[in-house]
This record gives C-alpha cells, structure tokens and sequence, in this order.
C-alpha cells in the first residue's frame, strides 16, 4: 500500500482548516505542563493562569510596540522567573489547599490589575490587534522543547527525586534532597510554561483579554490536567486536545457541555487517577503482557493510589549519612 | 465538518409552517442532526438557481447558541430564521435560497477562533460574526484575511469596526440611541446623576465614563458619583446605599445580567425615590425579578414591540404568527434586519462571490432601509457603523411601554 | 455617626451573615474531613433554585419552602459524599493525592450542577416568586432602613453558627467529628461512624449554603447560573481568614470581609473589591498561614 494522495491531500486541507484548533490546543498543553509539574512533584498550586496572563499581556503588548519576538519572549521568561522566584519564597511557607488557595488569590488580584490598568492594558477589552508573530510550526516547536524538558524531569534520577518529593517530604530531606530549592525550581519551571502559554496565545491569536485568566481557566487547566493524566507530559497533550477538540466535534452536546465534563473529570480522578494516558498505557501493557504468555501482575506496575510508594529503597539515591540498606 | 452545521435552506410556503420549521430549529439549539426537519421538500432548489444565483446561496452564522451569552444568540437566529422563511417563500432570489450554516462558539472565544476559521475556508459567502466583544476582536481578522464580509450582530465592540474592509456593523449600538435618555432627565427637572457601570465589560465600561458624562454635561447636569462594579458583584447592598444616601436626581444602571433587578430593589427600598434609567441589558424582562419596584424605569432601545413604524408592526405580527405565544424582542428584531441587509447585498452584488458581496454590501449601506427596528441610516469611516432613532422605553407592571420616540 | 453609615453597617451585616451561612459549611468540611469543597458554590445555587422549582410548583411561604430548599440541597452533598468522597477517601492512602482528588471531584460535581441549573433557567436570571416571601423594608428615624430580611439573616447566621459550634464543642457526635479531624481511623472508639459522620457533615453544609442562597436571593431580587462561582470565592477567603475548621473564626471572617467589601463600595472604589479581599488574603497566608483566628487543636498546614 502506498501513500494515498487523496487521504494526504484531504489531511493537509483538513490542517488548514483547522489549524487555528491545533494552535489553541498546544497553548493549552503547555499550561497544562505548567500545572502538571506542580501537581507532580507535590506542589499544590494553581498558579499558572497568573502567569498565562502576566505573559499574555507582556507579549502582546511588546509586539504592539515593535519589539521583536524573540526579545518578547526573553522578556517574558525572565519576567516569569523573577516572579515566580518571588512568588516562591514568599509563599514558602504553604502547602496543599492552602497553596492552592493562595495561588488562586493571587490569579484573581492580577485579574483585577489588569482589568483596571486600562491605560497600559487596554482595559475590560483588552489588547487586540497585535501583530501575529508565531504560526504552528514555531507553536510546535515551544511545545516540543517544553516537553523535552519535561520527559527528562519524569525519567531516572530526576523523575525519582520528584515522585519522592510528591509522596513524603520527610523522606526526600532525609535523603539528601533539598525540598524547599526544588520547591522554588518546580514554581518557577511552572511560572515560565504558564507564562510561555499566554504569550504564545497573545502572538498567535492576535488579541487577550483578562477574563480569560479567571477562575474558570484554573478549572479548565486542571480537566486538561485531570483527563489527560498528570505523570508525563504527554497526558497534558492529550488532555488539551480532548478538551479542545470535544466541544468543537461535538456541537449537539454543547448544551450540556458541563455535565459531560464534570463527569467525566469524576470518573477518571476516581477510578483512573493516571489518566487517558495512564488508562492506554494499562491497556497496551497488558496486552503485551498476555501476548508475551507472562502473568498479568508484574512487580513493577505502578500503582493507581500513588505510584512509587514502595519506590524509596529502589530508587538508587544515595542518602547522606544513611548506610545503604539499613531498615 | 458537515454534520456540525445546519443548512437551513427551506421553500416553505405557508407562515404558520416556516414557523414550526424554524421552531423546531431552534429547539435544537443550532445543533446538527437537524437537517431532515430543515430540507424541505422541493425539486427545484438542487438544480441550477435563478438568474446568476447559485441554486443555494450559503452564508453562516458563528455565533453563540449556548453558554453565557446563548439566549442571545438563540432569539437572533430566530429572527434570521424568519426572514429567510419569507424571502424563501416570497422567490427574492428567485428559486435559489439561503443556506444558513449555524456554529455554536458556545461563548467561548477559543471556539469562536477555530469555528470561524473553519467559515473562511469553506465556500461561504458572508459570516455574521459571534456575540462577544472578546469573540469579535479575535475573528474579525481571520475573516478580513479571507476577504469575508462580516455582518457585526449584537456585539457592540466599537473597535472591531476598525479592523477590516469586510466588516458592516448591521445592528445598532446602544451609543447610537443612549441620548435619548437625556430629554426625559431634563422634561423631569433631573439636575443631578449618579453613574453605575461594570467595570469588567468594554462597552459599558464606555458607556458609563464616556458617553453619559459628556451628554450630562452638554445638559448641564451634574455627575455626583460614577461607580464602577465588576459583573461577578453580588453585593449591591451597600452601593445601593451609598448612591440613596447621596440623593441624586436620577440613577444611571449600565449593568448586566442579575444586577439590573436587584440594584433597582435595593435603590427603591433604601427610600430612593428619583429616576432609575438603564440600558439595552434590561430588556426581555431582566426587570422581572424586581416587581413592582421596576415601574418606571426607563430604557433606550432600538425595538419595542409596541414601535410604530410601519416595517416595525410588519416584523412583530409576522414574528407572532411565525412564533404563537411569543413576543418579539429586540434580539430577534436585529436578527430580522441582519438577514434583510444580507439579503439585500446578495440581491445588489454584482458577482454571487465573497468580493462581489463586498460591493453589494457597500450599496445597501449607502442607501440603507427600514427594517424591523425602523430607519437603519449607515454613517462614519467606510460607511460601517449603523444607526437608528431608537425608542425610550418604560417599564410597566411587566410591560415595555413607549416614554419617547427619537 | 450619621444615617447613610449606619445603612451601610446594616448592609455589612446582612451581607456578612450570608458569607458566614455558607462559609462555615466549607469550613466544616475542609477542617473535619479534609475535603476543599468547591461544588459548596454550585450547592449555593442549588438552594435558591429549588426553592423556584418547588414555589412555582407549589405556592407556599418562606417557612415551607426553606426547609424544603435545604433537605434537598443537603441530600444532593450527602449523594456528593456518599457517591464520590467516601470512595476516594478509601481508595486513595497519599494525603496530597488524596486531597487533589477531593477537590477535582468537586469541581466536576460543581461543572454538573451549575450546568443543569444554567439549562433549566435558560442562563437567565430567575428568581424566587414573591409570594413566597415580601421583604419589608422599615424606616428607623428619618434615613435610617432596616429589612426584615436582614433581620432574618443575621439571627439566622448568629443562630445557627452558636448551635453549630455548640454541637462541635460539647455533643458525642461533634467530640466524634474532632477525633475525625484529628485521626480518622480512631473515631469509631466514640461509637460513631466515621461514614456516618461524615455524610452528616456534608448534608449540614448544603444546608447550609442552600439557606445562605435562598436569602441571599430572596434580598437581592434575581440571580442567575454564574452566582456560585463568585460566592464560592468569597467564601475561601472567608475560611482563610478565620482559620480552617474554626466556628468562631468564620463567622468573624465573614463579617471583616463583608465589612471591608462594604467599605470598598462605600468608598467609591468598588471595582478594586477583588483586588483588595484577595491581596488581604494573600498577605495574610503568606505572613500567617493558619489564619489569623488560628484553629486551637491542629495545625493543618
């Protein structure tokens, strides 16, 4: 069998028509990278729509002004690390709902600051017209890096260290590691993707506006989070693309959009914490697995209440002061 | 993506059925899986047309059909729907007819993006644009990249106009038809006025620290205080409060959704006595919750439909025929007159195409026409922006009565 | 002091028993069984808009359709426990992971309930008809007002916040909720069921916040489908403010933040509102994690 121009042409076409779709589904996935990162390593914060803003507005408004892209991104990276380090230390001191709540706090104050800041920001209506700079194949590229940097955060050393920070803080300063910096560097790491997000958003679809970064953008990034799966990156893809993709395929549900979601995110945070790409992943596995003549339940499978609870000891971290392989 | 859309073409005679059509239709809040009801019988519409027209002339509409702003958009599809039941049975193209294609942005200006650069990549001729502001400043461009006439419906965002050549505004804003608030303020001896806006929505946020002080001031009123409140605000309580206790002669509400009702409560039972006047968001029975409290608040509208112009009274008796048991409200009136002016473009173009409807839509803004909201004039750069004398309204015992006629 | 002052203090109170109405449900709920309830705005909305459905079913005065309002709204939170919480409580052992799951649940919870009632009322404003209930305003000297609805309010939130805290402090049933709070697993040694114990926690807090909507709704005139979420924000910053879990504190917490929100409109600066609780909140988790009614018996951070 070989290429069939029809199929391929009827994809390209479809691409274009569509394109805008792919584009908004990637600045999703790339919020959603910056809340998974969080969530991951056991930092509860909703912050990332803060940044998404903050960087939207930042972008767009220095495209308005001429500035070249690539300044405008740098601006906005090394914004969203001041910030976030900022951010950081002063929210050193929380942890579990009550970052969560403090981050939301913080993304309804930059809500209202930008709404009222009309002279800078343009107000209630917010920027439009700014100048398109980025297309999908630049979108893909930032998307790309981003995740690279993320698969290594999930793989060997570095993905132990985070599962280890998620499950039991004690245990990781035990070990050597030192929580409250990589506390700081997840903040931070997630205060750039968020930041990344919006600017992308603000070059690509030319206007911003600050109800986007409300509260209901928290709770969309986290049903990307939720539905997708928050262990690797690649569930914050698929996440976005099902949450984007559904309402536009779908259209004779639209009225009842929210019910199907909020069921949806119910479902899968109770019975498949992993994800859809935690759900395949089960799948696929065990239909190696059966192929393979095996029996079903390796040692190695992750556990759907928190993967890595038995992780401590076979983690390979060498612990300071700890002789290896005392009780 | 053909399933998701509607064709809304139809050669149905009699009135009574083009209303359970379009009934039936916008039960189904825009969704697909309609067409079997909206493809009416005929043999003729599949072949060649009439005259240059295509044997179906396809326009869509990308617009909200759910979501916050889906009531909206709803009873604009309503009106829409009506008028192209009565050009369709009336032949105005002849035996051609309009294709009206709906996508819902379910309000949302993501959705409003992808859906409306599906529009421009598929053989529509003309677009009437999403109800937002934030919808219509992020689609405007891919339509005017496209070289897709836009028809500015409801969306009351004044910059929008200034992104394109493809773009007619075809219902008016409430800029247009707001000063007629100011003769009733001064007939009622009105000397001072107090100002409420929503902080978080561009056109009231205009209304209410532009327009009104500057038309006070022409009048020699004066503004004694102007508050702004973000949407989500559901403490009216203590403004209430503090605008009663400062007294003024009149009370200007520039809000939205539950605050309309519920400023107005709070006003009349702190012991505020003056005027209450609004605008365009108190129609449609918003002031409902309120009671008898609401009495005598006014509003400028476009449409009321007690409005006496003769194309006015045409449009209410055949939206009640069409529609039994409802009254019309100004939502389906500008739906009716978006249709008329795209109608009437397709009708002057002269090339069934995207340019060709580009000059049509040039002459009948140069003429204009009275359609259900009465006299449409268009004016200002590139002849976009429209206009209308308006009606003020009073709020009755549960009924629109007319104060003042512009 | 003069007239337009103590109008708007009058205001700060009806508005600050509501916030306390429906905070302290949250409050319970977070504080006991650990669970940040985020559908507790959707239960807001909930309460006013079955008191609608039933009134226009049903003509029938505040007395009766109040009650009826907060049975049904409390037994859709116990279906939320029952059906959702207890489950993951169960299933998931990590307290991070677990809370994370509480709270995405309850959004989806919310996502649903918002939803059907945003349908049901076509996402206009309704609101609950005036036979129900006709607030009377009454005038005190020359400007000075007072409603009966206020009135009603503030007993209501002083009432039922004394009650609450009483039965917290001194009933088997609330020594039992504390042992919750504080070790789930050693509850049952006071002869209740921790299940138990918690459905009855969730069924006070969508009563409650079904009573705090009714009235708020009953005061204001109309609501639409998108009031949860506003008062849902609200009321986090009230439990921050008076502390997780603290009777006492949230009823203070709401009265400062309806006060200050009062004295942000009062001053004419109203669209800052936001701004101004949520930045005060902030400062005050960054400077004072607890609260700054801190909670007595554990701390929670």
């Amino acid at each position: 069998m070989g290429h069939d121009p029809v199929l391929l042409a009827s994809l390209g076409s479809f691409f274009q028509t569509n394109a805008s779709t792919v584009q908004t589904m990637l600045v999703d996935a790339l919020l959603a990278f910056s809340v998974q990162i969080c969530l991951r390593a056991g930092v509860f914060s909703l912050g990332s729509v803060a940044f998404w803003s903050l960087g939207g507005y930042t972008a767009g408004i220095m495209a308005k002004h001429g500035q070249p892209t690539v300044l405008a991104f740098a601006v906005v990276i090394a914004g969203a690390v001041v910030l976030g380090a900022v951010m950081s230390v002063a929210l050193a001191r929380l942890h579990g709902l009550y970052l969560a709540m403090a981050t939301v706090a913080l993304d309804l104050v930059v809500v209202v600051l930008i709404t009222n800041a009309t002279s800078i920001t343009g107000g209630a209506e917010g920027l439009f017209a700014i100048p398109v700079r980025l297309g999908t194949g630049w979108t893909v590229g930032v998307v790309a890096v981003a995740a690279g940097v993320l698969a290594l955060t999930e793989r060997g050393r570095a993905g132990r260290v985070v599962r280890v920070m998620r499950n039991d803080s004690d245990v990781a300063a035990a070990l050597g590691i030192r929580v409250r910096r990589m506390e700081r560097a997840v903040f931070v790491g997630s205060a750039v993707l968020g930041a990344l997000s919006g600017a992308c958003y603000a070059l690509l679809f030319s206007t911003i506006q600050p109800s986007q970064g409300g509260f209901s953008a928290i709770v969309t990034a986290l049903t990307i989070v939720v539905l997708g799966g928050m262990e690797t990156w690649v569930g914050g893809l698929v996440g976005a693309v099902v949450v984007v993709g559904l309402p536009l395929w779908a259209t004779p549900i639209s009225t009842w959009t929210g019910v199907i979601y909020g069921g949806a995110i119910i479902v899968v945070a109770m019975v498949a914490p992993r994800g859809l790409v935690g759900l395949v992943h089960d799948g696929v596995r065990q239909v190696v697995t059966l192929g393979r003549g095996r029996g079903r339940n390796r040692n190695d499978s992750q556990d759907v209440g928190g993967p890595a609870s038995g992780d401590v000891t076979a983690m390979g971290i060498p612990a300071p002061g700890v002789p290896q392989g005392a009780p | 993506m053909k399933q998701r859309s509607i064709p809304l073409r139809g050669r149905v005679t009699a009135g009574a059925l083009a209303g359970v059509v379009a009934l039936s239709l916008a039960a189904c809040s825009s969704t697909s899986s309609s067409s079997s009801s909206s493809s009416a019988p005929s043999g003729s519409s599949a072949a060649t047309g009439s005259g240059h027209f295509p044997a179906t002339i396809p326009v869509a509409y990308v617009g909200d059909q759910t979501g916050a702003a889906g009531y909206v958009g709803v009873q604009l599809l309503e009106g829409m729907q009506l008028r192209i039941n009565e050009l369709d049975a009336s032949h105005f193209f002849g035996s051609s007819t309009i294709q009206l294609t709906v996508k819902d942005t379910q309000s949302n200006q993501q959705n409003a993006i992808s859906l409306m650069n599906q529009v421009a990549s598929s053989n529509a001729l003309a677009v009437v644009g999403p109800l937002l502001s934030n919808e219509g400043l992020a689609t405007e461009p891919i339509a005017a990249r496209a070289g897709l006439p836009y028809l500015e419906a409801v969306n009351e965002d004044e910059q929008v106009l200034t992104m394109g050549n493809n773009i007619y505004r075809t219902t008016v804003s409430q800029l247009q038809y707001n000063p007629l608030t100011i003769p009733y303020l001064q007939k009622n001896g009105v000397k001072s006025v107090a100002m409420v806006y929503d902080s978080d929505n561009p056109t009231l946020v205009q209304v209410g620290t532009q327009q009104y002080p500057g038309l006070l001031k022409q009048a020699n009123m004066s503004l004694v205080s102007s508050d702004g409140i973000p949407i989500a605000d559901t403490n009216v309580a203590s403004l209430a409060s503090k605008i009663a206790g400062e007294n003024p002669g009149a009370v200007g509400l520039m809000v939205i959704g539950p605050q309309n009702p519920d400023l107005i409560t709070a006003l009349r039972n702190d012991g505020y006595k003056g005027i209450i006047f609004g605008e365009t968001a108190m129609q449609a029975g918003a002031l409902k919750p309120a009671g008898a409290l609401a009495n005598g608040v006014v509003y400028p509208m476009d449409y009321t439909p007690s409005l006496t112009y003769p194309t006015s009274q045409a449009f209410t008796k055949a939206f009640e025929a069409a529609y039994p048991g409802t009254t019309p409200n100004a939502y389906d009136a500008e739906g009716y007159d978006t249709m008329t002016f795209l109608a009437n473009a397709i009708k002057d173009a002269p090339a069934v195409t995207r340019a060709g409807l580009l000059k049509g839509m040039a002459a009948v803004a140069a003429k204009g026409f009275s359609g259900a909201v009465g006299p449409l004039k268009w004016f200002g750069p590139g002849n976009k922006n429209v206009s209308t004398p308006g009606v003020l309204v009073k709020w009755e015992n549960g009924q629109e009565t007319i104060a003042a006629l512009g | 002091m003069n007239a337009q002052t103590v109008n708007q203090i009058i205001d700060a109170l009806a508005l600050g028993s509501v916030y306390a109405l429906f905070a302290l449900g949250l409050s319970l709920v977070w504080g006991v069984l650990d669970v940040l309830n985020l559908a507790q705005g959707a239960l807001f909305l909930l309460g006013p808009f079955v008191a609608y459905e039933v009134a226009r079913a049903l003509p029938m005065p505040l007395i009766a359709v109040l009650p009826i309002a907060m049975v049904v709204t409390g037994l859709v939170a116990v279906v939320l426990e029952v059906g959702i919480f207890r489950y993951v409580r169960r299933t998931v052992d990590d307290r991070k992971r677990r809370e994370l799951t509480m709270l995405i649940t309850s959004i989806g919870a919310a996502a649903i309930i918002t939803q059907v009632v945003a349908n049901k009322t076509g996402n206009t404003i309704f609101f609950i008809p005036h036979q129900v209930f006709q607030p009377v305003t009454y005038a005190i000297g020359k400007h000075v007002r007072v409603s009966n609805l206020d009135i009603i309010l503030l007993v209501l939130a002083l009432a039922l916040g004394v009650a609450l805290g009483q039965w917290v402090r001194r009933s088997r049933h609330g020594r039992a909720l504390r042992a919750v709070a504080f070790d789930a697993r050693r509850s049952g040694l006071f002869g209740v069921s921790a299940d138990r114990l918690a459905a009855f926690t969730l069924f006070v807090s969508g009563a409650l916040a079904a009573a705090a909507g009714v009235l708020f709704s009953l005061s204001v005139g109309g609501i639409d489908s998108t009031v949860g979420d506003s008062y849902l924000l609200t009321a986090f910053a009230v439990v921050i403010l008076g502390g997780v879990g603290s009777i006492a504190g949230t009823v203070i917490g709401a009265f400062l933040v309806a006060g200050a929100e009062t004295a942000v409109t009062a001053a004419g600066i109203g669209q800052w509102q936001n701004a101004i609780v949520f930045g005060v909140i902030l400062l005050v988790l960054a400077l004072r994690p607890e609260g700054i009614f801190r909670a007595q018996r554990t701390q929670r951070v």
